[in-house]
């Protein structure tokens, strides 16, 4: 039991969110509530916590480029480090979150969670929390770090929901949702949400959500086909989602992800699936970020069960009808 | 006729209990054994007397080392605090801490010939001497956090300092002076002398490595590893060769005798997971690596020549001089003395 408990993967949660928009705030409640998990805290150096608390951790931001200059090839070297330190120590912590910068592309700390080998055995990405500042956030839009934290969000806390109408917190909703179809979108005031819906949940694994919610893409991407065209001239930002029966020919899929990855790998930001692999029992599992892309053979397929292949990308300048097409060539 | 060792045989002579992962070791030239945990512990041992000189606590320490002369130990970590404590009698008197609020101090290493102690914190370093406590200078690295400290062998004439975009080397007697500069392109997270300071080994972030030879900037570049290069290690000696372990591979490599075909690799396959450390035996090309799976390999002109398999977990290693004995440490909190003695054909 208790080597089971030292093999068991340390879930991550990632909290990003455009300066002033309520994540130390976040912080502090996750620090201060009752859960009953011991949780790490790896926050900027910039970042004030009110509370003492020895797993606390700053940290300064260390961004490591690999030599060929591309964003998708940054990782967090601080983080490599930390962490690998902390995880050295037996039953000390149970989760980990990491507060990334306001101004920060969460891209290379989701990326050193693939990179780095010791890591990728050790933790699991459970979520990329995004705060938004629903009144000012209009004011901020245009900058890069608020779409990319948008984008990469698994869930979006509308924070200070209270100081905007109704009506401008669904247009923000439509907004973001228009940009990131994946994101689960909570309105909070204060940063008050049930810490138990924000830790250990799983978002970041496609399987896991479908598991608990089967009609995930399937709702938004109809509920919300419309606003996807009106909006696809202004914003650059989007979700491309792919639904399709058939088995995949691991061969062709693997070229076509491998030449889509080069070719287009710094445009998405995100991608997540489930594939009905030629020659499986199990469904395949993957997900990636920009060029960094992991897959794995996850539980099996039910008797009963239709076998669907469903990929969602989240990137800028995404063509939609051309990656329907790469995927559909790489059937059967 | 030299004796030919076919095999080592293997004793397991002495053991402690740390509470913790063994973080680090270090032997003094007295056969003085100093270890540091994941809690934080710091303890001094020769044969019966076990001294603790710090107690477990929130904190870890996660680099500790004896001076060349053995009268100094220092030690650091999660605290941000160095702590330099003077030997005698096989136990310690604290004489500084030195405090780095909020940073996490990896790195510290004392020069070969004198007691002067460097140490990273964040985006500077500090060399510092003793007994005297008295700071020297402090190098401040605009760019770049310090990501890893060497003094240059044997006499410490240098100080090497890695970091994001390179290698800085810095006069121990000119601080003033514009450092060296080698330029990797990538971050350097660890780099290794060898033992006459002709060569710097240097691991790159990038899965590879950079080879510099003392007064030459262009490096031999090395690559090819399974994965991360997890440790370096020089062997001794005007030819050394350079040992480095990656995923559960070690690779040798040797310069050849031509001048112009640089190094060229051997690999060894352990194949008992992820290999923690390793490191030649003081005056010979005898290689000891332990794995995160619990066996203890050594290796001898690309053979193995002894494995010894505990179910340990270890985590780091280091002869002492007289490279007939060994400690080892481990995930558990295991530090373990071990004598290895050869056994051979032949006649010595």
């Amino acid at each position: 039991m208790v080597e089971e408990q030292g093999n068991r993967m340390v879930p991550v949660t990632v909290i990003t969110g455009y300066l002033g928009a309520g994540k130390t705030t976040l912080l502090n409640r996750i620090l201060t509530y009752e859960h009953g998990k011991k949780v790490a805290v790896i926050v900027n150096e910039f970042g004030e916590i009110g509370i003492d608390n020895q797993l606390v951790i700053d940290s300064d931001e260390e961004i490591f480029e690999m030599n060929n200059g591309c964003i998708c090839c940054t990782v967090r070297g601080d983080l490599i480090r930390i962490i690998s330190n902390l995880m050295k120590r037996r039953h000390q912590f149970d989760h980990l979150v990491i507060e990334t910068t306001g101004l920060a592309d969460p891209a290379p700390v989701i990326q050193t969670f693939f990179f780095d080998e010791d890591l990728k055995e050790k933790i699991e990405l459970d979520a990329i929390v995004t705060v938004v500042d629903a009144k000012h956030v209009w004011q901020h839009w245009e900058s890069p770090e608020v779409q990319e934290q948008i984008a990469y969000a698994d869930i979006v806390l509308l924070n200070k929901s209270d100081l905007v109408s109704q009506e401008k917190l669904l247009e923000l909703e439509d907004k973001i949702r228009s940009m990131n179809m994946m994101t689960k979108i909570c309105q909070t005031q204060n940063a008050e949400i049930e810490v138990d819906s924000l830790l250990g949940i799983g978002a970041f694994n496609l399987d896991r959500i479908l598991e608990l919610e089967p009609h995930f893409l399937h709702d938004h991407q109809h509920a919300h086909h419309d606003e996807h065209s009106h909006h696809e001239h202004d914003q650059s930002i989007t979700s491309v989602s792919i639904e399709k029966m058939g088995a995949v020919n691991e061969n062709k899929f693997n070229q076509w992800l491998g030449e889509l990855l080069q070719n287009e790998g710094p445009n998405i930001f995100r991608m997540k699936g489930i594939l009905n692999i030629e020659g499986y029992q199990e469904r395949f599992v993957f997900q990636g970020v920009h060029m960094l892309f992991e897959g794995t053979p996850s539980q099996k397929w039910q008797d009963e069960e239709i076998r669907k292949n469903q990929l969602v990308f989240i990137g800028r300048n995404l063509n939609g009808e051309k990656l329907r097409e790469g995927f559909d060539r790489c059937l059967g | 006729m030299p004796r030919i060792v076919t095999e080592l045989s293997l004793k397991q002579y002495a053991h402690r209990q740390l509470n913790e992962y063994v973080t680090a070791v270090s032997v003094a030239s007295s056969g003085l054994l100093a270890a540091a945990s994941a809690s934080g512990e710091v303890v001094l041992w020769l044969e019966d007397s076990f001294t603790v000189l710090l107690e477990s606590n929130e904190k870890s320490i996660d680099t500790l080392c004896f001076s060349y002369d053995g009268s100094f130990l220092a030690a650091a970590g999660q605290a941000g605090i160095v702590y330099v404590w003077q030997i005698s009698n096989r136990t310690g008197q604290l004489l500084a801490s030195i405090d780095c609020p909020k940073k996490w101090l990896e790195h510290l290493a004392w020069s070969p010939e004198v007691n002067y102690l460097a140490f990273g914190f964040g985006r500077y370093a500090q060399i510092w001497q003793f007994p005297n406590q008295e700071l020297i200078t402090t190098i401040h690295l605009e760019e770049s956090n310090v990501l890893g400290l060497a003094w240059r062998p044997p006499l410490g004439s240098h100080l090497t300092i890695a970091h994001q975009f390179g290698v800085k080397i810095w006069d121990a007697q000119k601080w003033d002076e514009d450092p060296i500069s080698l330029q990797t392109e990538v971050a350097v997270v660890d780099l290794a002398w060898s033992g006459e300071g002709r060569y710097l080994a240097v691991n790159r972030i990038d899965k590879t490595a950079s080879l510099f030879e003392w007064g030459n900037i262009e490096p031999w570049f090395l690559h090819g590893f399974l994965g991360k290069i997890r440790k370096f290690a020089w062997s001794y000696g005007k030819d050394p060769l350079l040992a480095m372990s990656t995923v559960d591979e070690i690779v040798i490599w040797k310069r050849s005798s031509k001048p112009d075909e640089g190094w060229s690799a051997n690999v060894l396959k352990v194949g008992l997971g992820n290999l923690e450390d390793i490191a030649f035996a003081p005056g010979s090309e005898l290689l000891a690596a332990v794995s995160e799976n619990g066996s203890l390999n050594f290796w001898l002109k690309n053979k193995q020549i002894a494995i010894d398999k505990q179910q340990d977990n270890y985590s780091c290693l280091h002869w002492f001089n007289d490279a007939q004995q060994l400690l080892t440490g481990s995930q558990n909190g295991n530090l373990t003395q071990w004598k290895v003695l050869p056994r051979g054909r032949g006649f010595a």
